[in-house]
């Protein structure tokens, strides 16, 4: 996987990159997530946040939980970043951003205690009924 | 499927309620809908414009193609709905902001020329390239 990403919303008013080793690319079936993103389930990469940076406007910040800050864009509602305010080193972008999804390679499904009733699993990877070991 | 159907934003501020039938629904894996909600798929049923109330809060619209306009809520940004040009008396509606998703299972795969090559999600489902 080449070490520098890039991504953005629909309308190009956000863009954003990352460098560095993934901290983690999980699927997440969250309830809070599914509502969010309006996806049945929503890809999020970690990053150490000293090697990411908006390089273009700004999120406007949902805090979807007392931890949990959720960035999205004001003009299209793209769901772009979120960070848990007591663990600001490390922050998460939704794969489904990213200019090239293709090269960030899920490593499993967390909240899975959570996933949509219809919802078949196919690509094998581990399930975590809540968190995965990463993010305990 | 019949009977009433309620959903909302993931902040509250956005409810809605379908009360009549729901039509065909799919997971659209187009790079548009994937811009546009940081997912790597969106899953939309189609009802009929009058059988949809936004029951509290207000939407926000973006026309993201000639095609149409998507809207969300402005607090959080939760895609709700989808309004397709070419179809004016129908909307789209995502499934996952449904206070119960369970009820309204996909029927297809659609756009899957622009899939995510690791999204193997329903591989049972019929899978069309485009629309």
């Amino acid at each position: 996987m080449s070490d520098h990403h890039e991504g953005g919303c629909l309308c190009g008013d956000i863009r954003y990159q990352f460098s560095g080793p993934p901290q983690g690319v999980y699927h997440c079936h969250c309830t809070v997530c599914r509502r969010a993103s309006a996806g049945a389930f929503v890809t999020w990469v970690g990053v150490d946040a000293e090697n990411a940076c908006l390089t273009q406007g700004a999120v406007k910040i949902h805090a979807s939980s007392e931890d949990g800050r959720r960035g999205f864009c004001p003009t299209c509602g793209a769901q772009i970043s979120f960070f848990f305010e007591s663990e600001p080193g490390t922050l998460y972008f939704t794969v489904g951003t990213l200019d090239d999804a293709d090269v960030v390679a899920p490593e499993g499904h967390a909240h899975t205690g959570e996933t949509v009733r219809w919802l078949h699993i196919d690509d094998g990877l581990p399930e975590y009924a809540a968190n995965p070991p990463e993010i305990e | 499927m019949n009977g009433d159907i309620t959903g909302g934003c993931a902040c509250g501020a956005v409810r809605y309620r379908i009360f009549g039938k729901t039509d065909s629904t799919c997971h659209c894996h187009c790079k548009s809908c994937r811009k546009a909600t940081g997912a790597p798929m969106v899953t939309w049923t189609t009802v009929a414009r009058e059988h949809l109330e936004i029951t509290q809060g207000e939407l926000v619209s973006y026309v993201s193609s000639d095609k149409g306009c998507r809207l969300f809520c402005p607090e959080c940004g939760s895609h709700i709905m989808f309004e397709n040009n070419e179809y004016p008396e129908y909307l789209d509606v995502t499934v996952a902001t449904l206070d119960v998703p369970g009820k309204i299972p996909p029927e297809r795969h659609i756009w899957t020329s622009q899939k995510i090559g690791w999204t193997k999600i329903d591989e049972h489902l019929p899978k069309i390239r485009t629309t």
